[in-house]
């Protein structure tokens, strides 16, 4: 990984939420080892190699169709779901091997949290949509459960806009106050890492901005790993960025470091073209 | 310009075979609508004159020519009631097996879909010989209401499960995966989420399958019997509605009277239970409680 980068917090307009663990000291806390994933036989990603540091936010860039939520998948093991999905390599959460067979993938994705492109709350009331989870999980107490309730919806930013209608559908939340809702759902299982895929893209940018916003307060409390298109996005909310190119052959990772040099003085040459805006 | 000619000329062609589509879809619906019109029509004209609450509510006299039906509603009462008391439960539960539990585009699914299409494809009759050997005879439940309820039951499940079964895939693809990502037990995602939202396509499909069951005659003949008493018990046996009108119409001379008028009651029935899921769109989540 590289080492401490004296930018982290001078290029973020909000200050961090706490300052342990501190930003971008290199402290891995996700490490894929030579990941390679098919489905069906087409290759969908190879030989990734990469290493993400704890309380960051770590960007996926890259083309449409170069791997980016294969690999969000691989990290929780949704892959498992998919069953032509061949998974190959290692992926290590704080040292602990997670693609072994013998992982319990409950307390897995408790610990690694997902967040969809499209807002999908289950289809039951606003306070249901986090409480089932905990419920299930067989998190805390009533009480806890409540007040984590009102806690991760201040934390999204959701509290003053549904504390009068907490029973009331989910689905009948606007898009996005619904993916904020997703965000909340997430954050209630006090996950260590939060995957996000695209979560602004089916947004308008109003809402995107204030998940945007959100993303940036996440820092520092979770390790969070966002997909997006939006370059510009990445650059503004990311400490650290991968970016992910169809090679000859299957999609890999070319390039990886902090966010500000992949955009300024990029290694790869498919990499300043793209963060130019020229290629992708 | 060949292109633009072609282009010119193909767009008559296709707007007749336009119309012509829609003449045959149209002609296609008028008929069927004829037809429909006319049996029910024809039952509602011959029967209504012999509708009347005495005729619900009183015994037949003179073989069904006379007198009322009201052994004859109990009967079916009974026997469609065993019926569904036995579908709906396990036919809910295989459906959640056939959906949730085997893996998905499995070859043991997919066998056992096959098979539960083809038993719903027997002839009924077929069902009627076997009811009467297993549930009659083997089991020593004789001719009688129970037997023929756990007949229909037989009948009408693969027909129930399969229709259940695409009401549990109504899920979206989204909240499937928002039950994956959170890791939700399948009890939880079950009761909380599947099933609430397949709630009224469930509904619907009991409905269907009560309207099949309810309609059905041969499968009767041979295990609930003709018997045109007030039944005491389950194990007696009885007349449901469709076998009181096939057996006015094809067994008693001047039957036909009140067989139109039970065929009536029978179609209002139908209509009546056929209206029910109408009603139910949506049910609460937090209402529905399955453990
Ligand atoms: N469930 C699946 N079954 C088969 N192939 C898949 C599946 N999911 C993804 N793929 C293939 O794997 C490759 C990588 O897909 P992936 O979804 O990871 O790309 P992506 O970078 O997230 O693209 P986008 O930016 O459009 O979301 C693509 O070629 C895609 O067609
Ligand atoms: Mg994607």
């Amino acid at each position: 990984m590289t080492s401490a980068d004296p930018d982290c917090d001078t290029i973020l307009p909000w200050p961090p939420m706490e300052h342990t663990p501190p930003c971008c000291v290199a402290a891995p806390h996700i490490e894929v080892t030579g990941l390679s994933v098919s489905y069906a036989g087409a290759e969908a990603l190879r030989g990734v190699t990469l290493t993400i540091p704890r309380g960051c936010v770590t960007g996926i860039v890259g083309p449409s169709g170069c791997g980016k939520s294969t690999l969000l998948a691989v990290l929780n093991r949704m892959t498992d779901a998919i069953p032509a999905c061949r998974v190959q390599g290692s992926v290590r959460i704080d040292r602990a091997e997670i693609l072994a067979p013998d992982v319990d993938l409950r307390s897995l994705r408790r610990r690694v949290g997902l967040v969809f492109q499209r807002p999908n709350p289950l289809p039951i009331s606003i306070a249901d949509n986090i409480l089932v989870p905990l419920r299930d999980h067989g998190l805390g107490d009533r009480r806890a459960r409540d007040a984590r309730l009102e806690s991760v919806l201040r934390d999204v930013g959701l509290w003053e806009e549904v504390a009068h209608r907490l029973r009331r559908p989910a689905t009948a939340l606007s898009g996005g106050q619904q993916q904020r809702l997703c965000i909340a759902r997430c954050l209630a299982l006090q996950p260590e890492i939060v995957l996000m895929d695209e979560p602004c893209s089916a947004l308008d940018p109003m809402a995107a901005e204030v998940i945007e916003d959100l993303i940036g307060g996440l820092r520092h409390r979770y390790t969070v790993v966002l997909v997006t298109h939006n370059l510009a996005q990445a650059r503004r909310v990311t400490d650290h960025c991968a970016v992910f190119w169809h090679r000859p052959g299957a999609p890999s990772l070319i390039e990886m470091g902090p966010t500000r040099q992949v955009f300024e003085q990029p290694a790869d040459d498919l990499t300043r073209l793209y963060v130019g805006g020229i290629r992708g | 310009m060949p292109e633009r000619g072609a282009a010119s000329s193909s767009v008559r062609p296709a707007s007749r075979a336009d119309f012509v589509l829609r003449a045959l879809a149209w002609g296609g619906m008028a008929v069927l609508g004829a037809g429909v019109c006319w049996i029910v029509g024809d039952v509602v004209l011959r029967g209504v004159r012999g509708v009347s609450l005495s005729f619900l509510l009183d015994a037949p006299a003179r073989s069904g020519r006379d007198g009322g039906i009201a052994p004859v509603i109990v009967s079916t009462a009974i026997v469609i009631g065993t019926c569904m008391i036995v579908v709906i439960p396990s036919g809910v539960l295989a459906a959640v097996g056939l959906s949730e539990c085997l893996r998905r585009g499995g070859r043991t699914a997919a066998v056992i879909r096959l098979g539960l299409d083809i038993v719903a494809g027997t002839p009924s009759i077929a069902f009627g010989l076997f009811g009467h050997a297993f549930f009659c005879a083997f089991l020593g439940l004789r001719v009688s209401l129970l037997s023929g309820g756990l007949t229909l039951a037989c009948m009408v499940l693969p027909l129930f499960i399969r229709l259940c079964e695409s009401a549990l895939l109504g899920v979206p693809a989204g909240t499937r995966r928002a039950v994956d990502a959170l890791a939700l037990t399948r009890r939880t995602a079950l009761r909380r989420v599947v099933l609430p939202i397949a709630f009224p396509g469930i509904v619907s499909a009991a409905v269907f399958s009560l309207a099949r069951a309810l309609a059905e005659t041969a499968a009767l003949l041979f295990t609930t019997g003709y018997m045109l008493r007030m039944p005491g018990s389950l194990l007696d046996p009885g007349r449901v509605l469709s076998v009181h009108i096939y057996d006015l119409a094809m067994n008693v001379p001047g039957g036909d009277p009140n067989a139109y008028a039970t065929a009536l009651v029978l179609l209002a029935a139908v209509l009546v239970i056929g209206l029910v899921p109408l009603r139910v769109r949506r049910v609460r989540a937090d209402r529905l409680v399955i453990t």
